[in-house]
Parts: structure tokens; sequence; C-alpha cells
């Protein structure tokens, strides 16, 4: 039993550790993730209430410019600004999650966070491959 | 008492295997992110100077550059320390993930003082033009 313990406590000597820079790296990440939200956050915020509240504006400026495709570009902006609120979520539960974790000393936490780091990535490199094939494909129908 | 405080001030918390597995994951889609927006911005550089705006596809390609570069940087260094249990190599890769976002909002807080300056001024003229 003693061994065993022994023989965890070496091998988690030689493994990868939260050391203090570490913790340093990660508390600052929050901190300035979090101010990314909080601007982000204001921006789609405010761009949701000028859409709101100037929407006759809105939508004679869009019906000029984009004619009968007006209601499939208003339901792409939606889906856009869900999307984006979904990303900046996530990134807000990673800031709290890790920051508590750090504070509190628990791995638990932690792990949520750095969970949602993780779909916070994996989701923008799929739209970022989405994106990329619809730009390709538009690219090869403008060549032929 | 106090020797055990002491233990737990220099011992560090090791990695959970989970906590590894999850920060492992993030890092390579964090590398493919860099790489598609490397490839977007290329792109759309091309794009810009086909139309004959350079100073704008310079700007682009500046800006979307270096924060790609920080955010490949988080998820090569980052793998790499998991992968090969090299902890400077990890700590490093956690920093670019810190600069990654201190450089977000840098450029983010330029993009919207610039637009509402751009207002300002632009309500502004208008506003003497009227007279």
């Amino acid at each position: 039993m003693e061994e065993n313990e022994q023989e965890q406590q070496t091998e988690s000597m030689f493994d990868i550790s939260i050391s203090p820079s570490v913790i340093h790296s990660l508390r600052e990440t929050c901190r300035w993730a979090r101010i990314f939200v909080y601007i982000s956050g204001s921006l789609i915020i405010l761009c949701v209430l000028l859409f709101l509240f100037g929407w006759s504006l809105v939508d004679s400026a869009f019906y000029r410019v984009y004619g009968e495709l007006e209601s499939i570009i208003v339901g792409a902006a939606v889906v856009v600004a869900v999307v984006y609120i979904f990303f900046m979520a996530l990134l807000f539960n990673f800031t709290m999650k890790v920051k508590k974790g750090i504070d509190e000393w628990n791995i638990q936490k932690i792990e949520q966070g750095i969970s949602s780091l993780k779909l916070y990535f994996l989701l923008s490199g799929i739209l970022g491959a989405l994106y990329l094939v619809l730009g390709a494909i538009t690219i090869l129908k403008i060549l032929m | 008492m106090e020797q055990q405080n002491l233990l737990s001030d220099i011992t560090d918390m090791p990695f959970s295997p989970r906590l590894k597995e999850d920060l492992r994951t993030a890092a390579i889609w964090a590398r493919l992110s860099a790489i598609f927006s490397f490839v977007t911005t290329a792109f759309s550089c091309l794009q810009n100077i086909v139309n004959g705006s350079l100073f704008s596809a310079f700007i682009m390609a500046a800006v979307s550059i270096t924060i790609g570069i920080y955010l490949f940087n988080f998820g090569n260094k980052t793998k790499k320390g998991i992968d090969h249990i090299d902890q400077p190599e990890l700590e490093e890769g956690l920093n670019s993930l810190r600069v990654y976002f201190k450089t977000l909002v840098i450029i983010i807080i330029i993009v919207v003082s610039l637009l509402l300056l751009a207002f300002l001024f632009g309500g502004f003229s208008s506003t003497i033009n009227y007279r």
C-alpha cells in the first residue's frame, strides 16, 4: 500500500503540474477573456437594441439593398447573433470556473472550466472549416 | 501542521487525466482554428489587393496574423507540453493563450474607439453642414 503511494508520488513528480507559472497564466487568461466577453457582449446587446428600436429604418435600408432576400439576411443575422452569444457564454463559463477553481484549489472546477474552453475552440474550429469550405465553393462557382 | 502547510505550498497540484485530455483537445482545435484563420486571411487579402485596397489588406493581414500566431503557439506548445511531459513548454503555451486574449481585447478596444470617433465626428460634421 505504502509502496503504491510512493510510486504514485514519484510518477506525479515527473508529470506536468499546475505550477505557480501555470496558475498565473490561467488567472491572467481568465481576466482578459472576461474583459473580452464584457466588451463583445455589450457590443452585441447594442446591436440587438439598435436593430429592435431602429427596425423601421433598418427594414427600408435592407429592402433597398437586398430586395426579396431581406428575410434570409435578417434570419442569418439572428443565427449569427445567437451563435456568438453561445460562444461568449462558453468563454464566460471558462473564466468563472477556472478562477473559482484556482481560488478554492478545486481541480473539478478547473476541469469544468477547461472543458468549456475545449468546446469553445472545437466549435470555432468547426465554424472556421465550414467558412473555408463555403468560400472554396463560392470561388469554384465563380471560376466555372 | 505547519510542515503540512509548507508541503502543500511547495508541492504543485498534478494535472488530472481529464484535465490533460480536455486541454490537449482544446490545443488541437485552437491550432486548427489558427490555420483556418491564416488561410481565410490570405484569401481576403488577395481579394482586397485585387480590388485595389492595399492599405486595408495590410492592416487586416497584420491583425489576423498577430492574433493567429498566438493562438497557433498556444495550440502547438500546449499539445507538445502535454504529450512530452514538458512543463516549460506547457507554461509557454498557456502564456500564449493569455497574450492571445490580451491582444484580442486591445484590438477590440482600438476598433470600438475608432468607430466611436468616426460616429462622433460624422455626427459633428453633419450638424455643421446642416447649419
